[in-house]
């Protein structure tokens, strides 16, 4: 089986073609992902691309990855009219990222009349984190929607999942810190299939901080921010997610891939800010697990998780007082074309479809 | 020398009258309850030697607070103060160290007032107070700060832009740091290690406020307060940790009304919030034993989940630590809380010992199973005494 996946960003539109045989993903499959940016990131364009390149084999499903799904999307869906209108009641909670899923969503069923369409969420795997980890010590009349969540649970699910049958634990669930090193890091910690706790929170904007954002601040400094005359809330809210992280510490732009790798002094002490956020991370999933049988490391930047793993496994061994050298560890190359393609399949069998 | 330290915490006024350099005490005492109704009535622990007498009142503010103390104090000639020490929670930018009060000193306070808006501001008025009924008293102030001066731009630095980080202050300065100091003393003296060579987590948990502190060689290395006390863990009304879109959005539905979100962040949220009846994690544990289940309080459960999480954060920052230490009023007398966020941290080299963490037997007391690689502590937090020891250095030179 096959999916066309589409994963929309802030400045254009990824698509790939994703086959799997019964094995997993297909040895021939072509290369994986291209963008489409600015006026041109239209489903239309994509399918424009796929016929002038000869490339006419129908497809099974199109997935599209949507960042936020709320409680009521627990797994990837076929889309119907219902579940389009529950989406659409959740612009609320994420407004940005649901009105771009349902666009997508109406801008493929134009390119693809026939195709199903399957929605894979990246909060999907947090639904059913422990309350007393989602929640927020706030008035109660705040309302019960704001909890917090992990942008990044398809990675952290394939992760996890890939790690777990590396371990190999037989009489009770894997624990396992799941490392995502992507643009934005997150870091989780999982039991099983699991999840117990997440560095992010209601928004991508708190936990790690990344290449834009400020990840975790005082919330006076919020306040004191959104006060001031200069800025206001909106202006803060850029500032915050826009020209904060790696951006505002440096002076210039770094990817998380750079700041893990690169020798500049200056480089150097943003990478150790980044670790020394990670481990304070991980020794509280060490605490929500009571122990760690292994840590994964997925995302982007995936193939750079050594780098995190010589600060922190050495450190993880000393609290655990296990020997050194002993903690596994696992990266998790799938790319994320290939993980919402997956989800897309398993929910077009899953309701009962399985060809176009 | 007969120094009264004040020590305004958010929901309680603690004083002690020390004769120094003895560091005898010859009058103390805490009001409880002080601010947000709770289960129980406000109430005063007053004791001179061993006398001891309880006064129950409402308690509004920390001005009413202190005018009852003083109402106490007044009845005895011989104990009447010679110096006046306060403790301040935050000295920003402006205090590097500790202070004697003049009048440049006083401006210079209240500009850094709203730092701290729970804190600083009883504290000021009570410094004011104080300048008025005492005027030809030396006053002092001690700030909670100072402790954390060593942590490291790793910890202390947020992932803000450089240039707006330098010229806002915006940096985690830390707080509680006179408690944290002098339990770290005590405990490295208790465990016979040089300070210089203690490596702790400090469990500083109060009726009102909270925090952990990672200790390596002495020094504070992190803190889980902030920037400003609201940042860290779930306190009796402070949210703690937070979402930065959750407080701008907060913002935004108070059409930019910053004052009443910061308000409602420092006063209304927490356990009050939560629960909406009680800012006072005792009143939500009354029902749970020492050792047994989850708290049925849901409120309770985040409380108790965001210090087992920094408190496993902190275990690895310092690296096979000698010691946790448990202080201040939850720290001190609540052995469930200290069971609940150490349960199940054995891989990690702490255990608890169930029996001697429920008899609570006189501080300071080892309550770490004879297995644990990590002694549990509970030390009575004495932040008078510290307050006393550096107010007197300050006036003796």
């Amino acid at each position: 089986m096959n999916s066309l996946v589409l994963i929309p960003g802030k400045t254009g539109l990824r698509y790939s073609r994703v086959c799997f045989d019964g094995a997993g993903l297909c040895e021939d499959n072509p290369a994986l992902g291209d963008d489409l940016r600015g006026t041109t990131a239209s489903v239309g364009n994509v399918r424009a691309v796929l016929t002038a390149t000869g490339d006419n084999r129908p497809i099974d499903v199109l997935t599209i990855r949507a960042v936020f799904g709320g409680r009521d999307f627990a797994s990837p869906i076929i889309v119907d009219g219902a579940n389009q209108a529950k989406l659409l009641r959740l612009g609320a909670q994420s407004p940005m990222s649901v009105s771009s899923t349902s666009a997508l969503i109406v801008d493929a069923r134009t390119a693809f009349p026939k195709t199903p369409i399957a929605l894979a969420f990246e909060t999907s795997f947090f639904v059913d984190l422990p309350h007393r980890e989602t929640t927020y010590a706030l008035p109660v009349a705040t309302g019960p929607t704001i909890r917090r969540w992990g942008y990044h649970g398809l990675f952290h699910e394939a992760a996890t999942g890939q790690l777990a049958e590396t371990l190999g634990c037989k009489d009770r669930p894997a624990r396992m810190l799941s490392i995502c090193l992507d643009s934005r890091p997150e870091m989780a910690a999982v039991q099983g299939r699991t999840p117990l706790s997440v560095t992010s929170g209601s928004t991508p904007m708190e936990g790690l901080p990344g290449e834009f954002n400020c990840g975790e601040i005082d919330p006076s400094i919020v306040l004191a921010l959104a006060c001031d005359p200069t800025l206001g809330p909106e202006r803060t809210n850029l500032l915050l997610t826009r020209e904060s992280g790696f951006l505002g510490m440096l002076g210039f732009p770094a990817t998380l891939g750079e700041v893990l790798t690169e020798k500049r002094a200056r480089i150097a002490r943003v990478r150790d800010h980044l670790l020394y956020h990670m481990g304070l991370a991980a020794g509280s999933s060490l605490a929500v697990l009571e122990g760690l049988d292994g840590v994964v490391f997925s995302g982007r930047y995936a193939e750079h998780g050594d780098k995190v793993a010589n600060y922190l496994l050495p450190r993880l061994e000393r609290t655990l007082d296990l020997p050194s050298g002993s903690l596994p560890w696992h990266i998790c190359r799938a790319p994320l074309d290939a993980i919402v393609a997956e989800a897309g399949i398993s929910a077009l069998i899953a309701s009962g479809g399985g060809s176009t | 020398m007969r120094i009264i330290v004040f020590n305004c915490g958010s929901s309680s006024l603690k004083y002690r009258l020390i004769d120094m350099p003895s560091e005898t005490e010859l009058a103390a005492g805490e009001a409880e309850r002080v601010g947000p109704k709770t289960a129980l009535p406000g109430c005063i622990h007053h004791h001179v030697g061993a006398e001891k007498e309880d006064l129950a009142l409402d308690m509004p503010d920390h001005g009413a607070a202190f005018t009852a103390v003083m109402k106490l104090l007044e009845r005895d000639a011989r104990l009447v103060p010679e110096a006046i020490g306060h403790r301040m929670v935050h000295g920003g930018a402006v205090f590097k160290g500790h202070v004697i009060v003049d009048d440049v000193a006083f401006r210079h306070l209240e500009e850094v007032q709203d730092l701290a808006p729970i804190h600083n501001p009883p504290a000021l008025r009570l410094l004011a107070a104080c300048r008025q009924l005492y005027p030809k008293l030396p006053e002092t102030v001690v700030f909670d700060t100072a402790y954390h001066a060593t942590l490291s731009p790793a910890a202390r630095t947020y992932a803000l832009p450089a240039d707006l980080a330098h010229t806002g202050g915006y940096r985690k300065y830390g707080f509680h740091g006179t408690s944290h100091e002098y339990v770290a003393q005590e405990a490295a003296k208790f465990l016979g290690i040089p300070m210089s060579e203690l490596r702790a987590v400090s469990c500083h948990l109060g009726s009102g406020g909270a925090s952990l502190c990672a200790i390596v060689n002495g020094k504070s290395v992190d803190n889980t307060m902030g920037y400003s006390p609201l940042q860290g863990l779930v306190m009796s009304t402070r949210s703690g940790d937070l979402d930065p879109a959750i407080a701008l959005s907060m913002v935004a539905r108070a059409q930019g009304d910053s004052r009443s979100v910061e308000a409602m962040l420092n006063r209304k949220s927490g356990l009050l919030g939560l629960t909406g009846v009680s800012a006072d994690i005792r009143d939500l544990l009354a029902g749970e034993g020492t050792t047994q289940g989850e708290p049925q309080s849901r409120a309770a459960q985040v409380y108790l989940w965001r210090i087992r999480k920094y408190l496993g954060a902190y275990l690895f920052v310092t690296e096979r630590p000698h010691c946790i230490i448990f202080t201040d009023t939850i720290g001190e007398k609540m052995p469930y809380v200290r069971w609940a966020v150490t349960a199940g941290l054995d891989k990690m080299g702490v255990v608890l010992d169930p029996v001697k963490n429920a008899e609570a037997p006189a501080l300071p007391v080892d309550l770490a199973a004879a297995r644990s690689r990590v002694r549990i502590l509970a030390i009575a937090t004495n932040e008078e005494v510290a307050i006393a020891r550096a107010s007197h250095a300050l006036l003796a030179n």
